[in-house]
């Protein structure tokens, strides 16, 4: 009559069925004497079963042997075991201080503590700590990106990290990443070599991206999407980098209208590419490269042209390694662009060295490179002629690249931890 | 030790009376009056908005102290004599942009090294609830001084902190408990009213 709340299988059921109606009483009622070993710390409850409470098999059973599934199974509690206990629990530290001991730690000691135990992983996860943070030259593994994207992470610099191929995240993971957003605002990614998944878990959660640099990595729709999605991308350099289609280019250069420096040097643009940037590009732009190109379809004097009517406020130009070239582009050079102040035209053989004089003319012009356009001999003539301008000041060219002369700084972001 | 610096403080405190420096008492949780310069309250923001507010007349503050009751008396006896210690310093002033850079003194060194973790702890929330910066820095720096250089092992070993699956295992120990501590009395009531 009286209903039972837990049932054993059936299996001993059957057993103790005889003595379940005779006995069913004691079992409720007698309070003293406990049917299975529980422990002696706790006040004995009436437990109520439908077994006899003699029943041998019953007895043999010990709960405390049932294993967890996965769980390495808890130490029995011995009688002193509360006496030392978690002091942060213990005080309920608010999580504010907790952040507050945690800022004062670097990031080694910041990741290991993040892996004591879950609520220390919440909270260093959003530590200031995370702002500014350099991983150049170091191994790292999909899950390594995707947790960084998550953290408040501003300023990330993964030039020259070494992508771990093999691992890759699950793909709950992965399709999280995707549908996330991060706020990082400058990121370097220059000689990462990183696999094309790894580019899209650090590409596509961003959206407010001021400075990006890819060079080396690979090009294709899907990164150059992610990077369309930047619309106040102010510097980017896509130099050196791997299967740039004109699709791609089109994305990339009529969404981001604010781009102030633009480096698409030794990227392999084919002529559809080449032809859709000069025609798209915005007219804010201060520094461009487009050197390096295809031998066969390379910038010409036609691009010139057009750029002399759309870009006019730029300040720095390079389209070295351009054999198309003519002494016609130097006459654009020297009659447009009104604000150039530096001009690299390195190894551009189409143009003859006698017009390159020209370029003194030129008022706004300053610095001019001309390395391997003049021979050895004549150096000493032209530089005579060209008496306004510095030649040959500089061996690189820095649009849009992260790194300057300083290597602790990127964009001005002083990367070095505290 | 405490009585020492009980000792002292009045001390300290007398020579200042003279260059007309006004006093409050807090006591603490277990009510003992500590005399402590309005100066050194300074420190302390909680504190200060409190007199503020309050608007205390010389004698009122000798006659009434400020009541903190949920701070142990020692605890708050230190957190004074730091504040005497430290009075009229300017508080620090929190600032996201500079990279954070703090330094310990010797003063403070001495006394931090001298207190145990428990003690500490309660040194952190007293100084969190009082609201004084530059000792919650300090403090603050100490505890990361104990964390740092140390694995994750390590740190658990010395906080005690249990993993996060023994954690789980404890709780669901707990939950199971008390499901069948709640079932067992519902059904307690059950037969008692059926058989009666």
């Amino acid at each position: 009559m009286s209903r039972v709340i837990g049932r054993l299988p059936a299996s001993l059921d059957e057993k103790a069925d005889s003595d379940a109606e005779n006995d069913a009483d004691r079992v409720f009622t007698d309070e003293s004497d406990p049917i299975f070993p529980c422990y002696n710390q706790y006040p004995k409850k009436s437990i109520r079963l439908s077994v006899s409470k003699n029943s041998a098999r019953l007895k043999s059973i010990n709960l405390n042997d049932v294993p967890k599934k996965g769980v390495t199974t808890l130490p029995i509690r011995r009688k002193g075991f509360r006496t030392l206990e978690d002091p942060f629990r213990k005080y309920k530290v608010p999580e504010e201080v907790i952040d507050f001991i945690f800022s004062n730690l670097r990031k080694r000691d910041l990741l290991a503590v993040m892996a004591v135990c879950k609520s220390f992983y919440a909270i260093g996860t959003k530590s200031k700590n995370w702002l500014i943070t350099d991983v150049m030259e170091r191994p790292v593994s999909e899950l390594a990106l995707a947790g960084l994207m998550k953290r408040k992470i501003r300023v990330l610099r993964l030039a020259g990290a070494k992508a771990d191929p093999m691992s890759r995240v699950n793909i709950r993971l992965y399709a999280k990443t995707m549908h996330s957003q991060c706020r990082l605002e400058f990121l370097d990614l220059s000689r990462a070599n990183l696999t094309e998944r790894q580019l899209l878990i650090i590409l596509k959660p961003c959206v407010k991206l001021q400075c990006l640099s890819i060079e080396g990595n690979i090009l294709n729709n899907e990164v150059a999407r992610c990077i369309s999605a930047n619309r106040d991308l102010l510097e980017l350099d896509i130099s050196m980098t791997r299967g740039i289609s004109a699709e791609g280019a089109r994305m990339i250069v009529q969404n981001c209208t604010k781009l102030e420096q633009f480096n698409a040097s030794w990227c392999e643009l084919d002529k559809k590419a080449l032809d859709v940037i000069v025609h798209n590009i915005t007219g804010n732009i201060r520094k461009l490269s487009l050197s390096g190109s295809v031998r066969g379809y390379g910038l010409n004097g036609e691009h010139i042209d057009i750029l002399s009517q759309k870009v006019d406020e730029v300040v720095d130009l390079d389209i070295s390694d351009n054999g198309e070239l003519t002494d016609a582009s130097i006459a654009t050079l020297v009659a447009y662009f009104p604000h150039l102040t530096q001009l690299s035209i390195n190894r551009c053989y189409g143009i003859d060295p006698n017009m390159l004089i020209h370029l003194n003319n030129k008022a706004s012009l300053r610095y001019l490179n001309v390395h391997g356009n003049i021979t050895e001999n004549n150096m000493d003539v032209f530089l005579r002629m060209c008496d306004r301008l510095r030649i040959n000041n500089q061996l690189f060219n820095h649009t849009a690249k992260p790194v300057t002369n300083n290597d602790y700084t990127i964009w001005g972001n002083i990367m070095l931890e505290k | 030790m405490s009585d020492q610096r009980a000792a002292a403080s009045p001390a300290t405190a007398d020579a200042p009376a003279a260059a007309t420096e006004s006093f409050y008492y807090v006591s603490g949780e277990d009510d003992v009056r500590i005399k402590v310069s309005e100066l050194a309250l300074g420190q302390s923001a909680t504190i200060h908005g409190m007199i503020s507010n309050l608007g205390y007349t010389d004698e009122q503050a000798a006659a009434t102290p400020i009541q903190l009751k949920h701070i142990k008396g020692a605890i708050l006896q230190m957190v004074m004599d730091w504040c005497e210690h430290h009075k009229g310093e300017p508080i620090p002033v929190e600032d996201t942009s500079i990279p954070k850079q703090v330094n310990i003194p010797e003063w403070d060194q001495k006394m931090l090294d001298g207190i145990d973790n428990e003690e500490l702890f309660d040194f952190i929330m007293a100084a969190n609830y009082l609201d004084v910066k530059q000792l919650l820095n300090y403090c603050c720096k100490q505890v990361a001084m104990m964390i740092k250089g140390k694995s994750p092992e390590e740190i658990r070993e010395i906080y005690m902190i249990p993993t996060d699956e023994e954690d789980a295992a404890a709780e669901k120990e707990a939950q199971e408990r008390a499901k069948k501590e709640a079932a067992a009395a519902t059904a307690g009531q059950g037969p008692s009213t059926s058989t009666a």
